[in-house]
Order: C-alpha cells, then sequence, then structure tokens
C-alpha cells in the first residue's frame, strides 16, 4: 500500500527549497555573516569546555603572568594565545567566556522583551478601546526614553544603593529584566499593527463563530501570521542588547567582575592603552564587533528578504 | 488656534506630571542611597525645598548640587554640540550622494561603513582612535578638557587652542556613533521622495537638479530626520555619558557616575531631577522645530482645513 510520506527527507527538502533559504545561499556577505555568527556561537557555547583556562578561578590566576602579549609578538608565552590581561588572567579564555555572557544576555533580554511586546500587542489590538488606548500611551511614552540611558540610571543607582559587593551577585538578573522590560514598544506597536489588519479576516470570524477563546484565537491563529516583522525587531534587538550590556559593562554597572564580559574587558583594557598595551582592549573589541556586524547583517538582510513587497521576487 | 492652546495645555500638564513623578522617584532614591538625609525630611518638604528651587547640597563638593551641576554643564553642552555639528556636516553631503547614486562603489562603501558604524560601540571608537592618536601618535592629548576661558557663569573650552585638541576625539566619537542612523534614515527617505510622481514630473518640466533636491528631496526628509532626532535625545544622552566617561570629560555624564561610586545621594537625586526637565526641554524644542518644518502643523498657518483635506505636501 502507498502511504503518503511526510517523513524527515520530504520536511528536509521542503526547507532546502524554501525561498528564504535560496536567498541566503545567493547573498554571499550574508553567509559569510552567518557562518562567522554560527561559529561564535559554538564557541560561546562550548566556552568551559574548549577554553584552556577557567577566567572565574583565581587558582588558576598568577600575577606573574600579567600583561603577556599575543603570540605574533617575540616575548609572548605559549601557554597564553592571544596574551593576558593585568592580572595574569588568558585573554582568549576571557573573550570565549565574555561571548557566552553576551550571547547569554541578548538572549533572555530579547525573549522577555518579546513576550512582554507581543502580548501586550495582540491584546491592544484585538480588543481595542480603552486597553488599546492605554497601552499605546504606555508605549508612546515608554518610546520617548533610551532603553540604554534607563538602564544606566536604573542600574548605577541599585548599585549605589547595594553597595558593589551585593550589586555584583544580582547584576546578570538585574540586567536582563531591565534591558528587556525597557524596550518592549518598537514590538507592541508591530504587533498591534498587523493585528489591526488580520483581525476582520474570515478565519478569525471562523474561529470566533466557532466559539474558542480570546486567548486562543490570538495565540493560535493571528499571532502566526505577525511574525515575520516581529523576527526582524527581535534579530535587530538582539544586536541592540548586546551592545548595551557591554557599554553597562564598560562603565563597570553591568556584568561582576569575576564574571567576564566583553565590555568590562574592554573597560579594564583600556587603562592598560595608555601604556601601549592595546591587545587587553582591542582583542575583546574585535570579538564584540564580529559578533555585533554578523547579526546586524543578518538582521538587515532578514528585513529585506522578509519584506511582503520583495517576495514574488526571484531571488 | 483654541486646539493649539489646549495641546500646549495638556503637553505642560503631562510635563508636569512626569516630573512629580521623577521627584518621588528621586527622594526614594535619596532615602535608598544616603538614608540619613531622608530622616529628618519627609516626601512633602522634599517637594517644598524642591520647588523653591533648593536642589539640597552634595555630600562630596559641600556646595549646592545646583551649583555643582551648572558648573559641569557647559562642557556637556559643547561635546554635544560640536558632536552635532560634525553629525550634521556629514550627514547632508553623504545622504545626498549615497541617495542620488546608490549604486555607484563609493556610495556602496560609505553604506557598508555605516552598517560597520552601527557594530561598533562609542566607547570602542574612543579607545581606538586614544590608542592611534594619542599613545602611538602622540597628536592629541587622551583626556580632559584642556584650557577654559570663563564668560560670565559659563566655562568654554571652545576658545582656546588647547580646548579644541581636547574636545576632538570625544565629539568624532559620538559623532561617529550617532552618524549611521541619521545617514540610513535620510537616505531612504530621500531614495523615497526622488522616486515620486511630483519628482518626475519636477524632472520632466527641466528644473535643475539641485532644486529638485533641496526644496522637494530635503524638506520631506526634514520631518522624519526631526522625529528621529526627538526620538533618539535619551539614546544621544547615554553615548555621551559614555564618551565622557571614556575621555574623563568633566561634564555632567562624568559627575553623575562619580556621585554613584561616592554614593553622593543628594547630587544622584538632584541629578535626576534636572536631567529629566532638561529632557522635557529638548523633547518641547523638537515638537517646535518638528510644527516649524511642517507648515500645516505649525499654528500660524491659516488655511488648515483645506490643507488636511487635500492631504498635500507640497514643496
Amino acid at each position: 500500500m502507498n502511504t503518503p510520506r511526510y517523513h524527515g527527507h520530504y520536511v528536509w527538502r521542503r526547507y532546502r527549497r524554501n525561498q528564504l533559504w535560496l536567498k541566503l545561499k545567493t547573498n554571499k556577505v550574508v553567509l559569510v555573516s552567518s557562518i562567522v555568527l554560527l561559529l561564535l556561537s559554538i564557541l560561546a557555547l562550548l566556552a568551559p569546555w574548549i577554553s584552556p583556562f577557567d577566567p572565574t578561578n583565581l587558582q588558576q590566576q598568577n600575577i606573574m603572568d600579567a600583561e603577556l602579549p599575543p603570540f605574533w609578538h617575540g616575548q609572548s608565552d605559549s601557554r597564553f594565545v592571544l596574551g593576558t590581561d593585568g592580572l595574569g588572567r588568558d585573554l582568549l579564555s576571557s573573550i570565549l567566556y565574555g561571548l557566552r555572557t553576551s550571547l547569554w544576555v541578548g538572549f533572555w533580554a530579547v525573549a522577555v522583551q518579546f513576550t512582554i511586546g507581543t502580548l501586550l500587542g495582540l491584546s491592544s489590538g484585538y480588543f481595542g478601546g480603552w486597553i488599546d488606548r492605554m497601552v499605546m500611551g504606555m508605549a508612546d511614552f515608554q518610546l520617548t526614553f533610551s532603553s540604554l540611558m534607563l538602564a544606566i540610571l536604573v542600574l548605577a543607582i541599585t548599585q549605589a544603593a547595594l553597595g558593589a559587593q551585593d550589586y555584583h551577585t544580582w547584576s546578570p538578573w538585574l540586567l536582563i529584566l531591565v534591558l528587556g522590560i525597557a524596550d518592549w514598544p518598537q514590538y507592541a506597536r508591530t504587533v498591534r499593527a498587523s493585528v489591526l489588519a488580520e483581525k476582520h479576516k474570515d478565519y478569525v470570524l471562523a474561529a470566533q463563530v466557532l466559539g474558542y477563546r480570546s486567548r486562543h484565537i490570538m495565540l493560535s491563529h493571528i499571532l502566526p501570521n505577525t511574525l515575520s516583522p516581529l523576527l526582524v525587531i527581535a534579530s535587530l534587538q538582539v544586536a541592540y542588547v548586546i551592545l548595551a550590556e557591554a557599554a553597562l559593562s564598560f562603565l563597570g554597572i553591568g556584568m561582576p567582575y569575576a564574571n567576564p564580559s566583553l565590555g568590562g574587558l574592554i573597560g579594564s583594557g583600556f587603562e592598560y592603552m595608555l601604556s601601549g598595551l592595546w591587545w587587553i582592549a582591542l582583542l575583546p573589541g574585535l570579538a564584540l564587533v564580529l559578533l555585533l556586524l554578523s547579526i546586524n547583517l543578518i538582521a538587515d538582510w532578514l528585513r529585506d528578504a522578509l519584506d511582503p513587497k520583495n517576495i514574488g521576487q526571484r531571488p | 488656534m483654541m486646539n493649539h492652546v489646549i495641546k500646549l495645555l495638556l503637553r505642560m500638564l503631562t510635563s508636569c506630571l512626569v516630573l512629580l513623578t521623577v521627584a518621588v522617584v528621586s527622594y526614594w532614591v535619596l532615602g535608598l542611597i544616603s538614608p540619613q538625609q531622608t530622616l529628618h525630611m519627609d516626601l512633602g518638604q522634599y517637594l517644598g525645598r524642591l520647588l523653591e528651587g533648593d536642589f539640597g547640597r552634595s555630600q562630596f563638593y559641600h556646595e549646592p548640587n545646583l551649583h555643582v551641576i551648572l558648573q559641569k554643564l557647559p562642557a556637556t553642552f559643547e561635546l554635544v554640540l560640536v558632536a552635532s555639528i560634525l553629525v550634521a556636516l556629514l550627514v547632508l553631503p553623504l545622504g545626498f550622494y549615497t541617495a542620488i547614486v546608490p549604486q555607484h562603489k563609493l556610495a556602496r562603501g560609505v553604506m557598508a561603513f555605516s552598517l560597520l558604524g552601527i557594530s561598533v560601540p562609542v566607547f570602542l571608537t574612543g579607545s581606538l582612535m586614544v590608542f592611534l592618536f594619542a599613545v602611538e601618535l602622540n597628536w592629541l592629548p587622551a583626556f580632559g578638557r584642556g584650557q577654559v576661558i570663563r564668560l560670565g557663569f559659563w566655562d568654554s573650552g571652545l576658545l582656546s587652542v588647547s580646548g579644541w585638541q581636547h574636545i576632538i576625539m570625544p565629539a568624532v566619537a559620538l559623532s561617529l556613533a550617532m552618524l549611521p542612523l541619521f545617514l540610513r534614515l535620510l537616505r531612504a527617505e530621500l531614495m523615497q521622495v526622488m522616486n515620486s510622481n511630483p519628482v518626475r514630473f519636477a524632472q520632466a518640466m527641466g528644473i535643475a537638479p539641485w532644486r529638485i533636491w533641496l526644496s522637494y528631496g530635503l524638506r520631506n526628509a526634514i520631518l522624519p530626520i526631526i522625529t528621529m532626532a526627538s526620538l533618539q535625545l535619551g539614546t544621544t544622552m547615554a553615548y555621551t555619558l559614555v564618551a565622557e566617561s571614556l575621555f574623563q570629560w568633566p561634564g555632567v555624564g562624568t559627575l553623575f557616575m562619580q556621585a554613584i561610586v561616592r554614593s553622593d545621594g543628594s547630587l544622584v537625586a538632584a541629578y535626576l531631577i534636572l536631567v529629566s526637565a532638561m529632557f522635557l526641554l529638548f523633547s518641547a524644542l523638537a515638537d517646535l522645530a518638528y510644527g516649524l518644518f511642517n507648515p500645516y502643523l505649525s499654528p500660524w498657518h491659516r488655511d488648515q482645513g483645506v490643507a488636511s483635506k487635500s492631504g498635500l505636501k507640497a514643496p
């Protein structure tokens, strides 16, 4: 008997023939940046296993190893491929752990933004009336404040109130929470606009007639049709959140000192730069730029590729 | 006319409400950071003193907070001013150039550079410039403000050679951080206008290209630019704060970060109130500028009804 074959290879073939994938294959710049991003993410994920040292372990630190240059210099040490910072920590391990921190903060903060913004936008567009007016009023108000400035103020004041020691046990979570809460309006506005366009279409009316709950209609009928602009915003926001985390850590109010982050490394390396030790600040900076540039390039491409105006075109 | 008066009143009312909220929050912050200061002063007394213009005394400087902040304000203002002038001088020619010949190699290079600019945080450009121009080449000073000349209550660094030498690097770093956003926006707007029917008609009539660019292109692109500028006000503040603390620029941002480190609660509270007041003032100014450039929104425009009905944006 011939059964329809909805098996693995069929799904795989469908993905291979997907337009998005075809467009990706033809765009060299984006292909390279997605490979770079993939590599960086794998390195970051595997950091605890592949990095030669553990930067959080004080036992492996030796002040005698401090300020060693990277491998292309004459006086470098073979144990430290990219040199060491001012405290004798291996720079390569710190950068790997820093990438991990950046991606971790970026992912969770964007997850918080996405959830808050989407839920508020969905209910604002679907229910309308005073909920709509209230949510959009809040969004307009919030949009005028910059999330980075808000994060600087909130985190700095919390640090002053708690003292640096106590503050740094909570700062990673606080960072995610502040950056996550402060940036929801973009999502809410986009979702609301899409919901307003979708909610009078027949499939929504059909679902309403069938007696589904509003929650079910919003989440499983309308939301899937509004996802693509959200994806673009979320991918741009990952880059922005990573940049904001780096700036906050650079100012000394982000990640704790014991927990290496790219911004913190650049901040502590800047002091050594004035005496000519450029690699402590600039090598983590290079990693940060690579990460941000690849995410920005992909997000930029995604915006064009998912734009309904361009969808019918051949790649 | 009546409509505008009501709008203005509403705006002032919301501004006052925001300031009141900020004042309550800053009382709370004061209690968090230096609890001894709020022991003998309840919220009502605190608000009363604020209304009289008494922002308390700084515990570190032993001077009135208002005085301390006003002393540091000129430095920040001059930095932002020079950076904005740089942005304006660069963004107009580059925006027109990349919009008029978008396929040209140099124009593509400029756009690629602007994408890179988004991905390089201000503190990294700053560090790189310090390394190149201050440490290696020894051309420019790495930090501070140089010689200042006192003009009444205003300490100006723009009247001496050393002041200019000191302001170059922070201002360029700050403007490079703001430039890509405006460049991309101006280019997108100009390209949209250049492809519109009125412009094609004007070209067909044989109007000189520069007149089309200025009176059709710039005039229609200036409104989104102003909106963007007012939305980016907070981000500019945050970037200024980061640039200030990188170059040890003796401005308001550095003052705030130092007050945090020194647990100077009363100065932090005063900073919060004054910065929010300034923020509200500047966003009101941006709205005024919007009205000025958009004749149909301006209170002095007479044929409002006709214009809003026809919905035209005539050059």
